[in-house]
């Protein structure tokens, strides 16, 4: 904390939370950010979002219409695909196995998410793309979850006596013990901390109103994202993340960058500890930077039930304009009782 | 009804292959061919994956009228139904071959499939 009289420390105080809200983003610009995630909710600080994620394109179809409500852009929604894989459709299993450039092409990501739209702002809305680099955990690729589920499901079916009347017809499911256990092929023969990487960038759009033709690009961003098993029990995850606004409605053109580092420990099949570190800085005038670190601990109650203790000390940094530097600690305690593992 | 594969040379030998999206899968392939009492079937050949199979018949007029059936299991293991297309095709000594496609929605759940296709001439 800043070491001042009682009315300095309150001008700083109140300085400070102008500076957290202004450096909101290179928070976020600290925090890990997974391979695997959706990075159009990323820039726009949408996390609390749920990313739909069409397996058909009948599906994709019906899910971009949660984006126009009473023909507005809607905020609110947020949808990834992977346009190749669902629209062309035309790769066999061993083109997808022997060449990875195939495999980037069909995994390519585009996400779309909006957010905001108050009385006053607009409706922030984000485009990305993620181009996954490699990715370990890809079940297509793995011999023994392929060999499991060979054992799982045993030999095709006998024939009929006469031949089916469809061109494709779908035999009905099998046993809910089967299915369990061709799930366990997947989860058993895959590492959890299986080795990742993406790269990903996005375009941000503003629309006042959420009129569409008043969407006006604001900025952009890029990443990139890295997972590394370390042993059986540990993984460590590292994103750096650059985005910058245009100037808009009287504020200054904004730029941030940041780096952050997560290492998850995942160990009895029911603990899961994280330890989360990060730098990021923004520079929109004058320039503020917040370190992050934290620590979560994550424990199994029963079935999917996990409970969640946190604690994380965000630092935030700033370059006041009369040439001042001041640094204000901030811890925050959480706890949580969560439906799913994070 | 099923789909119809027209026989795209006068003369074979005659090769047909499977492919069903970027799924791994197991098929065997049974060849159909009606008589008097019903439908009498042969199986040609069995294995993973997309392989091109000889048919035996050797002409137009022989191979017309058969239909092929597979048997598959698709190796599916997503957590989510995927719209998935599959490819037959029917080649001769040509360079055009005869092709067939469908889409199905492939789910964990119902991994065994027949997949079918009339010959014409």
């Amino acid at each position: 904390m800043r070491a001042a009289g009682p009315l300095c420390a309150l001008l700083c105080l109140l300085a400070a939370a102008r500076a957290r809200a202004a450096s909101a983003e290179a928070l976020d610009a600290a925090s890990p950010l997974l391979a695997s995630d959706s990075f159009a909710v990323q820039a726009i600080s949408g996390s609390e979002l749920q990313v739909t994620r069409p397996g058909s394109m009948r599906e994709a179809s019906s899910a971009m219409g949660a984006f126009v409500r009473s023909g507005k852009l809607a905020p609110g929604a947020a949808v990834e695909v992977t346009p190749w894989d669902l629209y062309f459709n035309g790769v066999t299993w061993r083109e997808y196995l022997d060449n990875p450039w195939t495999r980037r092409l069909v995994n390519l990501a585009a996400s779309l998410a909006t957010t905001g739209g108050g009385e006053t702002d607009p409706v922030r809305s984000a485009f990305a793309v993620r181009l996954r680099l490699w990715d370990d955990s890809d079940w297509r690729l793995n011999d023994a979850a392929l060999a499991c589920a060979r054992r799982v499901l045993g030999p095709v079916y006998a024939p009929p006596d006469a031949p089916p009347d469809e061109t494709v017809q779908v035999q009905p499911e099998i046993s809910g013990e089967r299915r369990d256990a061709l799930a366990a092929c997947r989860r058993d023969n895959t590492r959890w901390n299986a080795s990742q990487a993406a790269v990903g960038a996005a375009l941000t759009l503003g629309t006042p109103g959420g009129t569409f033709t008043q969407t006006r690009p604001d900025g952009g961003a890029g990443w990139v994202s890295i997972g590394v098993p370390l042993g059986d029990a540990f993984q460590l995850l590292a994103s750096a993340r650059a985005s910058f606004h245009k100037a808009q409605s009287g504020l200054p053109g904004s730029q941030v960058a940041g780096l952050g580092t997560r290492l998850c420990l995942y160990t009895l099949r029911r603990l899961v500890l994280l330890l989360d570190t990060g730098l990021g800085a923004q520079h929109q005038g004058d320039w503020t930077g917040r370190a992050l670190l934290g620590a979560t601990a994550q424990v199994r109650l029963f079935g999917q039930t996990w409970g969640e203790l946190a604690a994380a000390e965000d630092v935030h940094l700033e370059s006041l304009a009369d040439s001042h530097f001041s640094i204000t600690a901030n811890l925050k305690w959480n706890y949580d009782v969560t439906s799913s593992l994070r | 009804m099923a789909q119809t594969i027209k026989v795209p040379d006068d003369a074979g030998p005659y090769d047909v292959g499977l492919s069903i999206g970027r799924f791994p899968f197991d098929w065997e392939l049974y060849d159909y061919t009606r008589t008097e009492a019903g439908w009498s079937k042969q199986r040609l050949a069995a294995g993973s994956n997309l392989m091109m199979v000889r048919l035996p018949e050797k002409s137009r007029g022989e191979l017309a009228g058969h239909t092929l059936v597979w048997s598959v299991t698709l190796l599916d293991l997503d957590d989510q139904t995927r719209t998935t297309e599959l490819t037959v095709s029917l080649l001769g000594p040509g360079k055009r071959p005869g092709v067939v496609t469908a889409s199905f929605d492939a789910v964990p759940e119902r991994p065994h499939l027949f997949i079918t296709v009339e010959v014409i001439a």
